[in-house]
């Protein structure tokens, strides 16, 4: 049985993906995870990436293969990397969420996702977890609170890349309105955004940003807000904030601010002065 | 398509209309285009199933006139951890 407590310190997440191969195929990876579980019994997830062999990994994910820095030190506490095959997750045993969800979105790939034309899929705890650690159903059953996906349903372009996105391992308890207007609105507008541009690095996640949080069965953290950073190669980055709750109050931001807000910046490999511009997007309220 | 109230984890979804099962509520949310084509077409009849499966269940199931007090799980507050 794993224990939380090494589950690991890992205040340089750029260090657990090592540097390799573009391609990755889903059978390598679940066999990746499967040596990963195994290893986890006797080691922390920190120390394993020194120890295991260089292997294909969720790098590609992110821009620079870098992934988002923990600036808050306090949100590495209880954290595990979750690679899938259309996104990469850090997830937290201390919320029962993701911290955050990093996609890759190209023309072609919000091109296959817009052909699938009806989905049927099923939310679920999330297998490489064990209970103590994850979310449940019945956290979330009755709460008030929508299941709000991070790596967004409408951007998997087939049914097994589909199922994964309804892992609670990509879920945080989301306010239902917000879940279903603007935010839905706005995922759908980086998509067509992606369309027009070509490509999209998206990081996706809940902010814990005030003093108290709600809590959902004694087990799931309720965010104060979520938060959704994009950048786009040759253009600029940019990202947006909304409070989770009726207010919706929503504000774009630059990459620097969001960091500052949230503890987590999304693109560490961005310099100084793109991460200080605050784009022109729209909002969705 | 989910069979409407059998479950509270299945969901599905035509062109960006969302539908998520509950035992207690079905919900549908988003917006959806017919395009004059086979897609428009196959998103008409799944609408038109979902509508029928959800009328067959509430006639056929013991609706009471109305539902009452829906929350069930417990929340409560917790000081941010990560203040």
């Amino acid at each position: 049985m794993r224990t939380l407590t090494q589950a690991g310190i890992c205040l340089d997440q750029r260090r657990m993906y090592p540097v390799r191969s573009t391609k990755i195929k889903a059978s390598a990876i679940r066999a990746v995870f499967g040596i990963l579980t195994a290893l986890l019994s006797t080691t922390s997830a920190c120390s394993l990436e020194t120890a295991a062999p260089a292997s294909p990994t969720c790098a590609s994910f992110h821009p620079a293969r870098t992934t988002p820095a923990l600036l808050n030190p306090k949100l590495a506490t209880s954290t595990r990397p979750l690679c899938f095959r259309a996104f990469a997750i850090l997830h937290s045993s201390v919320t029962r969420t993701p911290l955050y969800v990093a996609e890759h979105l190209t023309r072609a790939s919000v091109e296959a996702a817009r052909a699938l034309n009806t989905r049927d899929n099923r939310f679920h705890a999330e297998p490489q977890l064990i209970p103590a650690e994850r979310g449940e159903l019945a956290d979330y059953r009755g709460s008030g609170f929508d299941r709000g996906h991070m790596a967004p349903s409408g951007d998997m372009g087939n049914t097994g890349d589909d199922y994964e996105s309804f892992s609670l391992a990509n879920i945080v308890p989301q306010d239902g309105p917000l879940n279903r207007n603007g935010w839905a609105d706005l995922e759908g507008y980086v998509r067509d955004l992606t369309g027009k541009l070509g490509e999209t690095y998206v990081v996706t996640g809940p902010a814990f940003a005030s003093r108290n949080l709600k809590r959902l069965n004694g087990r799931v953290l309720v965010p104060s807000h979520v938060w959704k950073a994009i950048y786009v190669p040759g253009q600029g980055a940019g990202a947006w904030i909304v409070s989770n709750d009726r207010q919706q109050q929503w504000e774009v931001v630059s990459i620097a601010t969001l960091a500052t807000r949230t503890g987590i910046d999304p693109f560490p490999s961005l310099d100084r002065a793109a991460k200080a511009k605050v784009p022109a997007f729209p909002t969705f309220d | 398509m989910i069979k409407p109230f059998a479950d509270d984890d299945a969901a599905a979804s035509i062109g960006d209309l969302s539908i998520e099962n509950g035992t207690d509520k079905v919900t549908v949310s988003g917006s959806l285009e017919f395009t004059r084509d086979q897609t428009g077409l196959e998103r008409a009849r799944a609408l038109k199933q979902l509508a029928d499966d959800l009328i067959v269940e509430l006639e056929n199931g013991s609706a009471p006139q109305s539902l009452t007090g829906t929350q069930t799980a417990a929340v409560d507050q917790v000081a941010n951890p990560f203040a």
